[in-house]
């Protein structure tokens, strides 16, 4: 289990790179469940809330009665009396001026929330695993580009720094200055009421330095705007994972980075400073789906893919579809085509005058030879001979002669 | 295989290629156990799905060949035991043993939760802010957080640059991103690009030569521009509000500086000083600084009244401009008091006919208040010693605008009342 874990190296105050480095501990491999962090953060941030409420007596102190009906007014209590203007006036509604709100404030409201400590402990482990993912301080808005190493991990002189010179002057030289920089940038005057409440000005959170013995830290660092402390045994989440959102940007001390093994434990050993806490497994060891679904020990095992499923089929006609009539009946195509060759025979598919005339009188033989076939009496007909007034028209009948017809 | 390659050795379970030692013994190329090893392929081959073995055969192939070491571009060198990166190396591991980091985990919580570059302007379509994206679009493929392999080109200054990012540096974000330089020539380039990205995803390769393409395009069109006249000159914005602002002050300015009060003691004093010498022969004593007082003044030197306006009572500080006409030379008369005091003396466009004893004069007359508001330059004639003097042009020069020039002629404004 040890090998799959790296080294990180300690830094010292200049920047450099201490030739010591330090095994990871295996807090950053909790699997990071920004559903626990955020829910725990927000019940967290309830619990600093102090009560407040509306006075009781606001809007009711007044001996105001209805009217009634029948007085052309609305039937909301009025204050009795007269020779001011306060008499007359709605009182007791929250619609009214100078009454009650609705639902007055009340001091037993539940401000604080209890979680329970298996989840608070959850949250922070994911907090601390998803600080040692750069892709994730970065898109929390923490400019870590100039910084060595992530995990940050300094030299245990720092504990020991007394002047914010000191603190700011290594800030610069490990290259979180830059997240500084930003926090300076982003001080503006709050919105809303709470400039009058003294809460004047916002700003953006910076990094944290997380120590485990405070010999000056503290009062080094703490000056330097968006800059929290935390000493290791006492991690607060509100701090590790602000406004709800995991991935804020740690300064580890080397003493308090080595002491996250003992602290959280490592999942083949318990946590020895915490009562009975062992790291939280994580659903999937490997959550790497992608890679997963490619590997040859779950391809070997599944079924091939079914690219081309077999449908239901619609039945077809064959009198209507030629093309399945001719699978039942190679002749019928033959037939098919016979007639059609007859059916165009010597016509002539023009649209001149001529083709137009010689189609006619095709079509004229055509149906003169199959009247005559079919046995009828053909009446033909000549032109008129207009012999003075009178006109005679002269009719030749041919009787057909019976013959079957083909 | 330099010894500066670091080859990444796969956790294996034992069912698979029997020992581990084989699979590292037919990488470096043992004979004896090559054979051993393709012995076992041969039967895996017959039970299972070849074209899956060959895949995984060749990613391993990519893994010792197609790797590209970076270690040069390192001040120090990678951790020897850092050999969980994203499972490309690593199928399958024991319990517990996560890695670090995994991309899918960093785009669930990115896209799920908060990511600080992800810009929603619109509601068909999610930008990403991070410079190093690709398309410009928050994606799972085109986001550089979330894809441990990645690479982008850049241009600064009118040079492109391909930066490529892999797993093995995740964790190092000073040097995360390796900067080459490409090539000016745009085919080569894309040479470049193919051969640094060679057995990387399609997907990153395709975009890298596209966005190569539109920034050579980009560099082009701006040189092209740069070359027009427009580009040499810098374009200001008017700005109206501040015009219509500065517009109106100069009028109040103006209008407070009560110039022809100010010429009026200003001439008066020379006067009293003595600079005209005899040129004007009138008793001083007769004329009095006072402006209220009328029956002082003389009636030879009637300065122009103000009609009601307030006096001014600022001490005048007057600064003599030296420019001088050389053409006028002729027409002056009073050269000699030059060196006691620097008077301007300067030729008026305006009236071209200068009889001898024509005197011109320009004052500079600050103005009330003059750091803010200027200077007021007043060019005076008049035909004779006896005569009155007439302004004839008044020219106000703000001294927030030094360009502009507010001309104003009295005797039109006379007029018009």
């Amino acid at each position: 289990m040890a090998a799959s874990r790296p080294l990180v190296s300690v830094y010292d105050e200049k920047g450099q790179s201490t030739g010591k480095s330090v095994l990871l501990p295996a807090v950053f491999r909790a699997p990071i469940r920004t559903d626990i962090v955020n829910f725990v953060h927000d019940q967290m941030r309830r619990n600093k809330r102090q009560a407040h409420a509306v006075s009781t007596k606001a809007g009711e102190q007044t001996s105001a009665e209805s009217w009634g009906t029948g007085r052309a007014v609305a039937r909301i209590p009025r204050v009795r009396g007269g020779g001011t203007h306060r008499s007359g006036q709605g009182a007791f509604g929250n619609m009214c001026r100078g009454g009650r709100m609705y639902a007055p404030l009340k001091v037993w409201r539940k401000w604080h929330r209890k979680i329970n400590l298996k989840q608070r402990r959850y949250a922070l482990v994911s907090a601390i695993a998803a600080s040692g993912v750069p892709s994730l301080v970065l898109a929390k808005g923490h400019s870590i580009e100039t910084v060595p190493e992530i995990p940050l991990v300094l030299s245990d002189k720092i504990q020991d720094l007394k002047k914010t010179k000191e603190a700011v002057a290594l800030l610069r030289k490990v290259g979180a200055w830059s997240d500084i920089l930003k926090v300076y940038a982003s001080k503006h005057t709050r919105a809303g009421k709470g400039k009058m409440r003294n809460r004047r000005t916002v700003m953006k959170r910076g990094p944290v330095v997380i120590y485990d013995k405070d010999n000056g830290v503290k009062k080094a660092f703490r000056n330097i705007p968006g800059v929290s402390l935390l000493c290791v045994e006492r991690l607060n989440l509100l701090r590790l994972a602000p406004g709800g959102h995991v991935g804020r940007f740690v300064i580890w001390t080397e003493s308090a980075f080595k002491k996250l093994d003992s602290l959280y434990g490592t999942w083949s050993k318990k946590s020895q400073l915490k009562a009975d806490f062992n790291l939280p497994q994580p659903m999937m060891t490997n959550s790497d789906l992608g890679r997963l679904l490619k590997a040859f020990e779950i391809q070997s095992v599944l079924r091939a893919p079914i690219k081309r499923q077999a449908r239901r089929k619609i039945k077809k006609n064959p009198l209507k579809n030629i093309s399945l009539m001719s699978r039942l009946n190679p002749y019928a195509a033959v037939q098919k085509r016979a007639t059609l060759l007859k059916s165009l025979k010597g016509r002539r598919t023009g649209t001149t005058a001529e083709t137009k005339v010689a189609a006619r009188k095709l079509r004229t033989h055509e149906s003169i030879r199959a009247k005559r076939l079919s046995g009828v009496n053909l009446v033909k007909k000549t032109k008129t001979q207009k012999v003075g007034s009178t006109t005679t028209k002269t009719t030749t009948t041919t009787t057909k002669v019976s013959t079957k017809s083909s | 295989m330099t010894s500066n390659e670091k080859i990444p050795i796969p956790k294996m379970n034992r069912s698979r290629w029997g020992h581990p030692l084989v699979f590292i013994a037919s990488i470096i190329g043992l004979a004896g156990s090559s054979a051993v090893y393709y012995a076992q392929i041969r039967a895996r081959q017959k039970a299972r799905n070849t074209f899956l073995e060959q895949s995984f055969y060749k990613e391993a192939l990519e893994l010792t060949q197609g790797y590209k070491p970076i270690t040069e571009k390192l001040v120090e060198p990678i951790q020897p035991l850092q050999v969980d990166t994203t499972s490309k190396f690593n199928i399958l591991s024991p319990l517990g043993a996560q890695k670090m980091q995994h991309d899918d985990v960093i785009w669930s919580v990115l896209n799920g939760q908060f990511c600080s570059y992800k810009q929603q302007k619109s509601k068909t379509q999610i930008f990403c802010a991070n410079e190093y994206n690709l398309t410009g679009l928050c994606d799972r493929r085109s986001c550089p957080l979330a894809n441990s392999q990645y690479a982008t080109v850049r241009e600064e200054k009118g040079i492109l640059y391909l930066y490529m990012k892999v797993v093995e540096r995740s964790h190092y974000p000073k040097k995360q991103w390796e900067k080459v330089k490409l090539h000016e020539s745009y085919i080569r380039a894309l040479k470049q690009i193919n051969e640094h990205l060679i057995y990387w995803p399609r997907f990153v390769r395709h975009k890298c030569k596209q966005r190569l393409t539109k920034l050579t395009q980009y560099i082009i069109r701006t040189r092209r521009l740069m070359l027009k006249k427009t580009a040499k000159q810098e374009l200001v914005p008017i700005k109206k509000k501040a015009e219509r602002r500065e517009t109106r002050h100069e009028e109040k300015a103006f209008v407070a500086a009560n110039i022809d009060r100010a010429i009026e003691n200003e001439l008066l004093d020379r006067l009293k000083k003595g600079t005209y010498g005899d040129t004007y022969t009138f008793p001083v004593n007769a004329i009095s600084l006072d402006e209220e007082d009328d029956e002082s003044e003389s009636e030879d030197e009637k300065e122009e009244e103000e009609e009601g306006e307030n006096e001014q009572e600022s001490e005048e500080e007057v600064e003599y401009v030296e420019d001088f006409d050389e053409s006028d030379a002729e027409d002056m008369e009073d050269m000699g008091d030059d060196d006691i005091d620097e008077e301007l003396i300067k030729a008026l466009p305006l009236s071209k006919k200068r009889p001898l004893e024509i005197e011109y004069e320009s004052v500079e007359i600050p103005v009330r208040g003059a750091e803010r508001a200027g200077i007021i330059y007043c060019y005076a004639t008049r035909n004779s010693p006896d005569d009155e003097w007439h302004v004839d042009k008044l020219e106000f020069k703000a001294s927030n605008q030094p360009e502009r020039y507010l001309f104003y002629d009295r005797e039109l404004r006379r007029k018009s009342k």
